[in-house]
């Protein structure tokens, strides 16, 4: 009995040991994540006299409203 | 125990299951998915994918997490929970979102077991990432449960006196319930129990410390 005991002591310190070697090893330092990079990034071309995006106040200088946010974590 | 031996292996490469995702991804961007087809495992029965999002995370030590889904029938994926990484590469905590956050159906708690069931037959071809992520879903089996009873609660707590759907599409509510875990202790919980007289692990021990 007293070995059985002992033996299962011994195993409980050896599986403890084994798991927290194992994690620390597997301890690495992930890269850092940056922002996506742009795919192309868009040029406007303006000609002389034009006015410039955003001078216009008509419709198309409203802010617009973007609704619903979309689903960060879908599929 | 599976989880062990799966961790002895990366442990040997000192590596972790989200460097093994990455691979030798140059630039880890903000919002995609890797893998970016998503992780299949678990014969094509459940799916996963890791991302960071951009915005500062609650957590200082998040990096980013996984989505975990379980195939429904009919090609549908129903997600399971969330599980934050810190920036070693260590679980950090299981979580639930709102249903419009993962824009499909979630899992109902009822079903959680039986699915939980596929995801056990691990035929060894789902390779480290995947095998990790089955190990980790059965450990935590209860952890999960509990999170899915409480996902549930918080709708219900939630929608005064809205519709369940309207709830459920509410832009304002985000994570539902999260557990912070440590994946040590839970290891050290459940080893003794089964593997109590088991000399193998001093042998894994010598050879890690040696070749790491």
């Amino acid at each position: 009995m007293k070995r059985k005991q002992t033996r299962i002591i011994v195993g409980t310190a050896i599986s403890a040991a084994a798991i927290a070697v194992a994690i620390d090893h597997t301890r690495q330092r992930l890269p850092e994540p940056g922002k996506q990079l742009a795919s192309q990034e868009a040029v406007i071309i303006i000609d002389e006299g034009e006015e410039l995006p955003g001078e216009n106040n008509g419709d198309c200088g409203k802010s617009v409203s973007h609704g619903r946010r979309a689903s960060p974590c879908s599929l | 125990m599976r989880l062990l031996a799966i961790l002895q292996q990366m442990a040997a490469h000192k590596t972790n299951a989200i460097l093994k995702l990455l691979g030798d991804v140059d630039h880890l961007e903000t919002e995609r998915h890797y893998p970016g087809t998503g992780l299949l495992f678990s014969a094509d029965r459940w799916r996963a994918f890791y991302h960071c999002h951009e915005t500062t995370s609650i957590h200082p030590k998040k990096h980013g997490h996984f989505h975990i889904f379980t195939a429904t029938g009919n090609q549908a994926w129903a997600h399971v929970a969330g599980l934050s990484i810190d920036n070693e590469g260590q679980p950090l905590q299981w979580f639930t979102v709102n249903r419009w956050v993962t824009d499909g159906p979630w899992l109902e708690r009822d079903e959680f077991p039986a699915q939980l069931k596929t995801a056990a037959a691990d035929d060894g071809e789902d390779g480290l990432v995947g095998s990790w992520l089955v190990a980790l879903l059965q450990l935590y089996h209860g952890t999960l449960s509990a999170l899915l009873i409480r996902r549930d609660a918080q709708i219900q707590l939630k929608r005064k006196g809205r519709s369940k759907t309207e709830t459920l599409d509410d832009r304002d509510i985000y994570t539902l319930s999260t557990q912070s875990i440590d994946l040590q202790s839970m290891l050290e919980k459940h080893f003794p129990d089964k593997h109590t007289s088991t000399p193998a692990p001093v042998i894994n021990i010598a050879s890690m410390q040696k070749g790491a």
